[in-house]
């Protein structure tokens, strides 16, 4: 990775509330907090692992950056060479440029492609309507992206129909580098193919993240494949950020009691390499009426008094080691 | 749920004034008036007229003055009891439709009922017996179900009636008992003839239910938990009825809404062609000769009574579906 | 069991029935949905016989024997005549009719018609008859099927005034068939409009088109249709009525349309396909034009099909009542005006035949459509 260490994406106190509107009058009866103040920046080039169950709200701070949703506060602040753009208080219309920047890989190969669209309309779409080529020369750039994500440029032709879901995903792929953008949000990129094809998209993401100098932030609920490919590593629970540190930190010596719950789930071969093992029992908190205090507490084994009423931020705690827990200093927490 | 039937209450109200804006673009839209009409036949004619009963209704409904105060007029009037005049029959409207409208509502719900008890278990049966020879017969009489409008159906059973059996299917109650006050005799009577229109006015909707019902049945049938419920052991028959029905049932259940706004529809025209003394053969009467509070009053009563159900059928499908959200 | 009994309603879908490789890869969602359609046979035979229909429709004066609104004085209430093949003691390629002698019954007053054998007239096949003037354009006189001259060819029998049944049926078709058409595509138009501001936008236009949507669900159809159709002035021209009663029909038509394209709205919107074409930066009219139209336009067509049917039963029921179509335009319910009371249907059944072309062309939409339906999604397991 490129070593200038400059800070490509800075997210800061980004929220998103939900209304929940009830009644005669449908007033808004309160509010379910999908992302409630998370902050943290991505580097040139690097890629930023965001992890956490399904429902905290990874995958709604990608949905913030890319703006396919509004936030309610704070700030997302994208840095080009020359400029800085504030995503968030950008207009519909001001947001296209952003487009060529950044974009999206989904999870679903099928739902994601139009099955009444070619491949090349698929892979051309945003060159088209960003007007990036001409289109005389549109398909030479398609099927360069094609052989860029390993599929055969014979297929420009077919429908999505016609293909894996491997190779559904790299036509998903293709699409997300069509307009050569710097950063690339990967929303569990693998989780809807089978294990033998995960492997070789992933192998696919590290090699195009070479070849043209990507910088990812990979949102999964599967810590294995976020050691596999993320520099840094992000947990989130309950729509906050509770620990973020380098991969190999973060796996060896987690500080939240929660990554080492997450970490203890992690299937290894043999359980040997485990000193210990430990299911989270209980429910995780409601989003529209959390707990007081951390929001982890009653489900957290270390738990004390201060845990269920004083809230946490996130603190520095070792170079580029952040976390949210009132014991982190006094406890010792087992990793990989 | 209190909160959910207040709410649609008040949503009926929007849907009432469009209704009665509806009634009284129907009065309006005829070029002319039936006073103007009239009092030209009856000069032509040389007869003599009432010009101060004439001049009393006219001031009365507001003939000469601006179509929103005419309009304002006659919404007041109807909130009042007074439904206006039927020139053609010399008498306030309310009196003229009050037993018309009953026999509409009557035939319209025995009609639902009807489609109700045949189709679920009919479509039951077919999806049951998915294939089979009797299923295929089934799919057959309900696609040409579906494809026969009420009138037509009407003339048909007619024609048949005549031609074959030699019988008028015509009319509502025979002839003793037509302009006979209500009785238990002629409540008799009533339900002797009842079930022609009842057909006639249900057969489209029992097929169109019929295929509902077999295409979610089928659909039920072939989910996991019926598998599961079968792998277990319980029998085919408590299997189907626990679960898969009552699922199936839903959207017939919802349904029941627009169900109403079709059968009075269908009892309009069918009543026409059989010659009934319901709604249909009155309005068209009163369409044709202008006698327009009296149709105004029709169309307005007619769709009232389908909002209406609507309501009770969405608060009834509120109380059975616990799934629905009274939001 | 499908196959003993001759009919096949509903065929389930077999891998080994599409085109193997490259075909299959590179087929466009059209093809698709034409091989899932095929295999709905009842819905194909139905899709010939709607076409068959409406080429009748669209050459009327030149199928029809005669010119639908010419009396035959001598020939009132005359039965079907039919075809014979074997005539003046031998048999013939060539089919002819007998003559037709009337004659007054004398204890019932009521005409009576006989077979002259003695009388044979050869049919023909582009035939010189009545006069017309094909679509305004050009006049010709001849039909593609005919009689000797002297001979009459009532195969489906004549009407009170002793007009030829057939040739009203056909002409009636024209109007009955195009007023389903151009009352849906109206409806589908209104339908378009309302339902996609409603789904797409959402909001406050949301809130009121769907109240609008309900209270229109709640009319029932036939009184309202009547109380607006006899408001039309009796002095307006044939063709203002024509499409003041499509209006009227469309009036309801358009609400399914609208409920069904703000669903269908509502459900693509949210779909990856829609959002990424959003995040590549596709204006909102590419999205919904390219992506959101194209996929549910299928589904729509399927409720634009089905409801067709409503349409023609509508403006049959009409002009039954007398309030819709009036003469001098024939449509189907016009004709059925004839079958007012029980005693004319009983001694002249072949007025009741238009009911027979009503039920034939609602269950072949309805065929149509069910095929339609199956076919709407053609990526569906």
């Amino acid at each position: 990775m490129s070593a200038d260490n400059q800070i490509l994406l800075s997210v800061r106190r980004l929220k998103k509330y939900f209304p929940i509107k009830k009644g005669l009058l449908r007033r808004e009866k309160g509010q379910v907090r999908a992302v409630d103040d998370v902050s943290f920046d991505i580097r040139r080039g690097e890629t930023l692992g965001l992890v956490g169950e399904s429902g905290c709200g990874k995958s709604t701070v990608g949905k913030l950056i890319l703006r396919a949703l509004k936030p309610t506060a704070g700030e997302i602040i994208f840095t080009l060479d020359d400029r800085q753009m504030r995503i968030n208080e950008l207009s519909d219309t001001e947001l296209r440029p952003l487009r060529r920047h950044a974009q999206l890989i989904f999870q679903d190969p099928y739902a994601s492609l139009n099955p009444r669209m070619t491949v090349r309309e698929i892979i051309g779409e945003p060159i088209l309507v960003n007007r990036e080529t001409q289109i005389a020369d549109l398909d030479a750039r398609v099927v360069e992206l094609m052989d860029l994500v390993g599929l055969d440029s014979r297929y420009l032709r077919r429908y999505p129909h016609a293909f894996s879901g491997g190779q559904r995903q790299r036509i998903g792929v293709a699409r997300a580098l069509a307009l050569n953008p710097d950063l690339i949000i990967a929303d569990e990129p693998v989780s809807a193919l089978d294990v033998s094809i995960q492997a070789q998209i992933l192998n696919l993401l590290s090699d195009i993240q070479q070849e043209l100098e990507l910088t990812y932030l990979l949102i999964s609920h599967d810590l294995s494949v976020v050691e596999y490919v993320s520099n840094r590593v992000a947990v989130m629970y309950v729509g906050k950020l509770v620990e973020l540190a380098d991969t190999e930190e973060i796996f060896r010596h987690p500080r939240h009691p929660y990554t080492e719950a997450l970490l203890m789930a992690v299937p290894r071969i043999s359980e040997r390499d485990r000193p210990e093992t430990y299911t989270l029992s209980g429910n995780v908190a409601d989003p529209a009426n959390p707990p007081s205090g951390c929001y982890f507490h009653h489900r957290c084994r270390y738990a004390t008094d201060i845990c269920s009423t004083k809230p946490v931020v996130m603190k520095q705690v070792a170079n580029g080691h952040q976390v949210a827990c009132h014991r982190s200093r006094d406890l010792s927490l087992k990793g990989l | 749920m209190i909160n959910y039937i207040i709410r649609r209450i008040f949503y009926m109200i929007p849907t009432l004034i469009i209704i009665s804006m509806i009634s009284f673009a129907v009065i309006q839209l005829p070029p002319g008036d039936y006073l103007t009409t009239k009092i030209a036949q009856l000069q032509a004619q040389d007869e003599l007229i009432n010009v101060d009963l004439i001049e009393a209704l006219r001031e009365e409904y507001g003939l000469d003055q601006p179509i929103y105060v005419q309009y304002g007029k006659w919404v007041w009037n109807i909130l009042h009891g007074d439904f206006g005049y039927s020139w053609e029959w010399q008498r306030p409207v309310e009196e003229v439709i009050g037993e018309r409208i009953l026999l509409t509502a009557i035939i319209s719900f025995t009609a639902m009922f009807m489609i109700y008890l045949l189709a679920i278990p009919v479509g039951i049966f077919s999806a049951t017996h998915k294939y089979s020879v009797a299923d295929y017969l089934i799919t057959i009489v309900a696609f040409v179900g579906l494809a026969l409008p009420n009138f037509l159906l009407a003339l048909l059973l007619l024609f048949i009636g005549y031609v074959v059996f030699d019988v008028s299917l015509v009319g509502l109650f025979s002839s003793e008992f037509a302009n006979a006050p209500w009785s238990v005799a002629k409540v008799g009577d009533l339900l002797k003839h009842l079930w022609i229109p009842v057909i006639v006015v249900g057969t489209t909707s029992t097929a169109g239910r019929l295929r509902v019902m077999r295409g979610n049945l089928l659909d039920e049938l072939n989910k996991p938990y019926v598998m599961a419920a079968r792998a277990k052991g319980l029998s085919e028959v408590k299997l189907l009825l626990k679960y898969p029905v009552r699922m199936a049932l839903n959207p017939l259940i919802s349904g029941l809404s627009i169900l109403l706004p079709q059968m009075i529809s269908g009892a309009t025209i069918t009543a026409v062609v059989l010659g009934l003394p319901t709604t249909g053969p009155m309005l068209l009467g009163a369409l044709r000769s202008q006698d327009v509070y009296l149709a105004g009053a029709f169309i307005l009563l007619l769709c009232t009574l389908t909002v209406i159900s609507t309501l009770l059928s969405d608060i009834l499908l509120a109380w059975s579906d616990p799934r629905i959200q009274y939001e | 069991m499908s196959r003993r009994l001759g009919i096949s309603l509903r065929f389930r879908r077999e891998k080994s029935d599409l085109p193997e490789g490259e075909s299959y890869y590179v087929a466009t969602p059209r093809q698709l949905m034409w091989w899932k359609f095929r295999k709905h046979k009842l819905a194909v035979v139905a899709l010939y016989v709607l076409g068959v229909m409406y080429l009748l429709a669209l050459f009327a004066e030149f199928v029809s024997p005669y010119n639908p609104n010419v009396r035959h004085i001598r020939h009132l209430y005359a039965p079907s005549q039919k075809i014979h093949l074997y005539y003046e003691g031998r048999w013939h390629v060539q089919p002819a009719v007998y003559g037709l002698k009337f004659e007054i019954d004398p204890v019932t007053l009521r005409e009576k018609y006989y077979e002259e054998k003695d009388k044979t007239y050869r049919l023909r096949l582009f035939c010189r008859g009545d006069q017309y003037r094909m679509w305004g354009l050009f006049e010709s006189d001849i039909h593609l099927l005919g009689v000797e001259p002297g001979g009459t060819l009532f195969l489906l029998g004549t009407d009170r005034m002793g007009r030829d049944m057939l040739s009203r049926i056909i002409a009636g078709s024209r109007i009955s068939l195009s007023i389903g058409f151009i009352g849906i595509i109206l409806s589908f138009i209104i339908g378009l409009i309302l339902g996609g501001i409603s789904g797409y936008f959402g909001g406050t236009a949301d809130l009121l088109i769907q109240r609008l949507i309900e209270v229109m669900r709640a009319f029932p159809a036939i009184p309202l249709w009547m109380g607006l159709s006899a408001a039309l002035p009796m002095t307006w021209s044939p063709l203002k009525v024509y499409f003041a009663i499509t209006v009227i029909l469309s009036l309801l038509g358009w609400v399914g349309v609208a409920r069904a394209i703000r669903g269908k709205f509502l459900a693509l919107r949210e779909e990856d396909f829609a959002v990424a074409a959003y995040l590549a930066g596709a204006s909102r009219w590419r999205i919904i034009y390219k992506h959101l139209l194209p996929s549910f336009m299928s589904h729509i067509i399927v409720v634009l099909t089905l409801r067709i049917p409503h349409m023609i039963m509508g403006e049959t029921a009409l002009s039954y009542l007398g309030l819709g179509l009036r003469p001098p335009i024939t449509s189907w319910g016009v004709l059925l005006k004839e079958c007012q009371n029980v005693q004319d249907m009983a001694h002249h059944p072949w007025l009741l035949l238009p009911v027979l072309f009503i039920i034939l062309v609602i269950l072949s939409f309805n065929f149509v459509g069910d095929g339609l339906r199956d076919a709407a999604d053609p990526y569906a397991a």
